[in-house]
């Protein structure tokens, strides 16, 4: 890992905002890294269509925790559209950081959490 | 095309045998490698060698971003939508039999019909025989014409609402028609059919756009490309495959397993169990950069000279009869032959003493020779390193076959 970009990372791998439970969520999902076994839980409040609260919970390694947060950082107030757009690469550019290649899955981890969270409130919805 | 400049980066082709130039004119079997394929194999071994989509340290990280390039590349080259729909395979015929045993054994029931063409390579042919026999299903065959060509009218009338399946060649490996593809796809989609395209004798010799094409899967190999043997391709439309369980089982291919359950990975890693080909993919991914660099529709155009020139020269011998389309046009890059009283394996062996290869025999596709009514055939094919000169030597060694034969 860069030494430019381990100071970042490990600061909120420390102490992550976004991480925990909410309180009513609308819609929560799961999911499980298939090479590292990681777990992301992912909360999401949906209100007229837009992400107004997400918290991210699991057993996680600094990229995991890292993404997580960001994604949640980044996807506040967005339209679950606009939210579903992101992908791995965009997020890693969000981070501005380093991911190399075998770790990008730890990026795409939240990413799948978020997708499988509002592909379930869309579903519900119907 | 400078075909002299070319030829000097494929070192095979300066070998000689008892002072023999070798006289490749076996292609269509397997091409010959460039420096740069062969390097690149090296150096992957040599510098970047781990295991892909495996280790998380430096060194993996090259192998995997080697390995998914190759596949980048692979889908630019046919015209994929995504790297996604493409996935490597040892070969054309486990790609074909890929699909059989996927998507055809989810799809073909009782009743249902296979539609193929007489002139089916065996391992576009055996997979779909196979799955019918399994399945209680039946194979028919479009039949060609004397030209060795299927016309539209047979197409729209071999359509029935039983097909489920067309697996048709995109050229020929004996009779070089190239088949009408488009047309197949479009008639096979009016009535719900899917289309397996074998582009093991197209890939190499002219633009490929799988969406043009129209086809649902297409398959080819990456050592009749100027790749290495053991690496080849199946693309396949992204819903198509989405649904799809896995082919075999094993490392990389899962999204969570438990003593009791298993969920499986995303596509394409859904279908690669255990540790890849990424040497192979590597030499692929060169060889496209070298066909690239010369541009495949140059290489087309040589080649279709080299056959105008071939059937040209070949007529002017009584002795012999050509099979499929006498317009080079309507052709890929082979020309195979029958010469009276001659047996095709003992002009091959003539010709080899000569230091020329071409292949002879039945080149695995029986049913075809049985329905042209003749045991065996020879074969010539060509490629961006071969001349007129080749052409010539072959003619004088023919020539040299009816005398001491005939």
């Amino acid at each position: 890992m860069d030494q430019k970009y381990r100071d970042t990372l490990v600061n909120i791998y420390r102490d992550p905002p976004h991480k925990g439970k909410l309180e009513n969520p609308t819609v929560s999902a799961r999911t499980v890294g298939s090479s590292c076994g990681d777990i992301v839980e992912m909360d999401l409040k949906i209100e007229d269509g837009k992400i107004t609260d997400a918290k991210f919970d699991g057993a996680l390694c600094i990229f995991s925790t890292a993404s997580a947060s960001f994604l949640i950082q980044y996807i506040i107030d967005k339209s679950l559209e606009e939210a579903k757009k992101i992908d791995v690469d965009e997020l890693i550019k969000y981070m501005n950081v380093y991911m190399a290649t075998s770790r990008q899955h730890c990026g795409d981890l939240a990413i799948k959490a978020l997708r499988m969270a509002i592909e379930t409130y869309e579903n519900k919805k119907d | 095309m400078n075909t002299e400049h070319i030829k000097k980066d494929f070192p095979i082709l300066s070998t000689s045998r008892e002072g023999k130039e070798l006289v490749y004119l076996d292609s269509a079997a397997t091409t010959q490698k460039p420096k740069e394929v062969v390097e690149a194999i090296s150096k992957f071994y040599l510098e970047s060698n781990a295991n892909a989509h495996r280790g998380t340290y430096y060194l993996s990280d090259q192998a995997t971003e080697l390995y998914e390039g190759a596949r980048k590349k692979v889908a630019d080259f046919i015209g994929a939508t995504s790297a996604d729909e493409v996935i490597f395979t040892k070969g054309a015929t486990e790609s074909l039999n890929f699909v059989a045993s996927t998507w055809a054994r989810k799809h073909i029931h009782e009743g249902d019909v296979i539609l193929t063409t007489k002139a089916e390579h065996h391992s576009n042919l055996l997979p779909w025989m196979q799955i019918a026999k399994e399945m209680g299903a039946k194979v028919e065959y479009l039949e060609l014409d004397d030209n060795g060509e299927i016309t539209e009218k047979e197409i729209a009338n071999k359509m029935r609402s039983e097909v489920k399946l067309v697996a048709v060649s995109h050229i020929s490996n004996v009779l070089g028609t190239i088949f009408p593809v488009e047309d197949v796809c479009k008639k096979a989609h009016e009535i719900g059919a899917i289309v397996v395209v074998d582009g093991a004798q197209s890939a190499p010799h002219m633009k490929v756009d799988v969406k043009r094409l129209g086809c649902d899967f297409y398959a080819f190999s990456g050592h009749k490309m100027l790749g290495p043997t053991g690496i080849g391709v199946l693309w396949g439309r992204k819903e198509l495959l989405e649904e799809l369980e896995p082919y075999q089982y094993g490392g990389g291919m899962v999204g969570i397993v438990s003593e009791s359950e298993v969920t499986w990975g995303d596509i394409p890693q859904r279908f690669e169990a255990g540790t890849q080909n990424v040497a192979g993919a590597v030499g692929l991914s060169a060889a496209i950069d070298y066909l690239n660099k010369i541009g495949i529709e140059n290489i087309h155009e040589h080649t279709k000279e080299l056959t105008r020139y071939t059937i040209e020269k070949l007529s002017e011998i009584p002795e012999i009869r050509m099979l499929g389309p006498k317009d080079e046009k309507k052709r890929g890059a082979l020309v195979s032959f029958t010469l009276k009283g001659i047996h095709p394996h003992d002009l091959a062996s003539i010709l080899d003493e000569d230091n020329i290869a071409v292949r002879s025999g039945q080149h695995c596709t029986m049913p075809l020779h049985d329905a042209l009514g003749i045991p065996a055939s020879t074969r010539v094919s060509f490629y961006l390193y071969n001349t007129k000169t080749d052409i010539d030597k072959l003619i004088l060694g023919i020539e040299k076959a009816k005398e001491i034969l005939l």
